[in-house]
């Protein structure tokens, strides 16, 4: 009877049954027989279960890609608004998924200015006066210095795979590539700003290619995109991302990771806010 | 001549029924005066605290700038601006650049609209430093200090001398950041300042977000408000060549204008009703007393009077009794209305603040009192005392001798 369940449901189901048995089934093929037919067979008994599974993976993939345990990554950061252009490097730690602490050391008249985030909570240090302040909830939908990522970009992106359910809505050949569609909708008490995002990872590796965010209505908000993949700390990782916001096309936000290691020996005392002031940290 | 007298005696035949009546239509008529002129406080104080509180009778602004607020919709020359807007002698004028910013005390922070001010020009286009809850006002110099929004120095739990960080935006998006001083607390005068204003010197804000000078707003205070529209045509008209956006304060708070169009209507028809429950009072006594005299008058009709001239006596006692009642309750109502002028009528205690259409309204009422407001007040009575005689009238008009003189005794 549960074999049944999901070509009896709804279309959506079907259809996730399908894309389970050409992707699942596939991979399984070229090892012995007796393992595909299991497989099949916990397939066929278990078929929306294992999607999910396996949806939710790769969205913890991605959620962790640039984070793991904990990291240090170098970037610069280049925000171009219809009005101005500025360019910054920044240096990032993060431990697991409450805790990162980035810090402007371009240009000079910004270096030092810091970002501590701890838990919801987003500290700002302001070393012109050497101040340190709190952004209020009322701030988070803000852009981060000037750019066009959010302070909620930085307290919620890391829990996607937490705040929000995942389908894979298409898998196969665009543009060439083998990808997943990923969408993610709200959960429905998550604290999340977006009605929708939708994600496209690369089958091969599960690394994202692409990421477009949608507002409560269902229109485009803005659009992340994720390239130049290389080696790095380790790790093979997108190295470039672009946020483009989509009522401001000529306006962008790109990030370029210069440095990235993982597996640092960070614990909860570092990102404090006597750190977040340091300035021999944020050199 | 003669009716004159005997309607006048008429009056104090039963001086206790008469003295009730014009007791009743003076109250009527006091309650009216009062209401009226409260109601015109309010209104002279919303139209008070919507523009010599804030925004000015006109402003100017760069063309889209209304739109968005955007930091760089701005008009680049503020002071040729101000010298032809000077030759027009209309009013005075200030000008103003805005951004909007975080503000921070200790571990409270919020948003905040950051208002860049020359001191001293704003002083002679708003009275925002005469409004001040506690401290001082802004130095005529640029000195770091910053005047907060009462709600926003609440918030903040902010005293004149503390200090606040304001972060923002720079217009060559650079993160500026700062340090200043509250000088001083602005006390309730509108939604948005006392939310989230922050008074600033022009200079200062300039230094903050490097605005090169350039301007958001300039602000206007007429010298004759009553002449807001010609006003606004000859600023139009002047600053044409420059091609800004010229807007009076009827253009930019359409619901308040709306309102205040709606509230004349709305209070002659409260002040209709308040007059016409007093009214019943005097038809009730033409109509008693004319019950009383039907053998009377039907002798006078028997003795030749016409219909014409019994309804010429009621209608006179009628003008008498409304006479009497004009001047005590005119008097009562004007001193009442000149003290609620003086004093106000303050209302604190019945509930909070409040606002509408964004201005707030001090809940301490003060009436406003014009010579119309009693003049408006008594037409609208004796219309209506006249109103309320035709019944009365009517019946009188239809005794007839023989039915008067052959009923009763």
């Amino acid at each position: 009877m549960d074999g049944e369940n999901p070509s009896a449901s709804s279309g959506q189901g079907g259809k996730r049954e399908t894309i389970v048995e050409s992707g699942r089934v596939k991979v399984e093929r070229g090892r012995f027989s007796v393992l595909m037919t299991t497989a099949a067979l916990l397939v066929f008994l278990l078929p929306g279960r294992v999607q999910a599974i396996t949806a939710q993976e790769i969205m913890e993939r991605v959620d962790d890609l640039w984070r793991g345990d904990s990291s240090f990554a170098e970037m610069t950061m280049e925000i171009e608004t219809q009005n101005w252009k500025r360019s910054l490097k920044i240096k990032a730690w993060s431990l697991g998924k409450d805790y990162s602490l980035l810090g402007i050391t371009y240009p000079p008249r910004e270096r030092g200015t810091a970002t501590l985030k701890a838990g919801k909570e987003i500290w700002n240090y302001l070393p012109r006066v050497n101040r340190v302040i709190k952004i209020p909830s009322s701030m988070m939908m803000a852009g981060w210095m000037g750019s066009h990522f959010t302070n909620d970009d930085l307290v919620k992106e890391s829990r996607m795979s937490e705040d929000y359910d995942i389908e894979v809505t298409f898998e196969g050949k665009r543009d060439g590539i083998e990808i997943y569609e990923l969408t993610l909708t709200p959960k429905p008490e998550a604290p999340v700003v977006w009605g929708r995002i939708d994600y496209i990872v690369q089958s091969e590796d599960l690394l994202p290619l692409r990421a477009d965010y949608f507002d409560e209505d269902g229109n485009l908000a803005r659009s992340m995109a994720l390239s130049d993949i290389r080696e790095m700390g380790g790790r093979k990782i997108p190295t470039l991302m672009t946020l483009v916001p989509a009522d401001k096309p000529d306006e962008k936000t790109v990030i370029r990771y210069t440095d990235m290691e993982f597996g640092l020996d960070l614990t909860e005392d570092f990102f404090s806010i006597r750190n977040l002031s340091r300035r021999d940290l944020i050199q | 001549m003669t009716l004159v007298r005997i309607a006048w005696r008429n009056l104090w035949r039963n001086p206790r029924r008469t003295f009730i009546t014009m007791f009743s239509m003076s109250f009527g008529l006091t309650m009216m005066i009062v209401f009226y002129a409260l109601m015109n406080g309010m209104v002279d104080q919303m139209v008070r605290f919507a523009t010599i509180l804030g925004a000015g009778h006109i402003q100017v602004h760069q063309v889209d700038y209304l739109e968005e607020r955007s930091l760089y919709d701005t008009m680049s020359e503020p002071v040729k601006m101000l010298e032809t807007i000077a030759e027009t002698g209309v009013g005075h004028a200030a000008p103003r650049s805005f951004a909007t910013a975080l503000i921070s005390s200790g571990p409270q922070s919020t948003g905040s609209m950051l208002w860049g001010i020359d001191p001293e020009l704003e002083s002679e286009v708003t009275e925002l430093h005469l409004h001040l809850e506690k401290g001082d006002f802004l130095d005529p110099d640029p000195s770091g200090g910053v005047v907060l929004g009462l709600n926003l120095a609440r918030k903040l739990a902010v005293e004149p001398g503390d200090e606040v960080i304001i972060l923002t935006q720079a217009a060559d998006g650079s993160m500026g950041n700062a340090l200043y001083t509250v000088s001083g607390i602005l006390k309730s005068v509108g939604e948005a300042l006392d939310r989230g204003g922050v008074l600033m010197h022009r200079k200062d804000l300039d230094d903050l977000v490097y605005l090169q000078g350039r301007v958001h707003e300039i602000a206007i205070r007429l010298d004759d408000p009553n002449r807001l529209e010609e006003s606004t045509a000859i600023i139009r008209r002047s600053l044409d060549p420059m091609g800004v956006d010229v807007k009076n304060w009827k253009e930019l708070f359409p619901e308040l204008n709306e309102y205040l169009r709606l509230s004349d209507t709305s209070t002659l028809i409260v002040l209709t009703i308040i007059f016409a429950v007093a009214s019943l009072g005097i038809m009730n006594t033409q109509l008693m007393s004319l019950f009383e005299r039907t053998r009377e008058i039907g002798v006078m009709r028997a003795l030749g009077l016409g219909p014409g001239p019994v309804a010429m006596l009621v209608l006179l006692e009628t003008l008498f009794l409304t006479l009497l009642s004009a001047v005590a309750g005119g008097t009562a109502g004007s001193l009442w209305s000149t003290y609620l002028e003086k004093y106000g009528w303050d209302l604190t205690n019945t509930g909070g603040s409040f606002a509408f259409a964004g201005v707030a309204f001090e809940t301490h009422f003060r009436a406003t009192l014009t010579t119309s407001t009693v003049v408006d007040s008594v037409i609208v009575m004796i219309i209506i005392s006249f109103a309320a005689t035709l019944y009365p009238l009517f019946r009188a008009m239809r005794i007839t001798p023989a039915d008067a003189i052959g009923r009763g005794r």
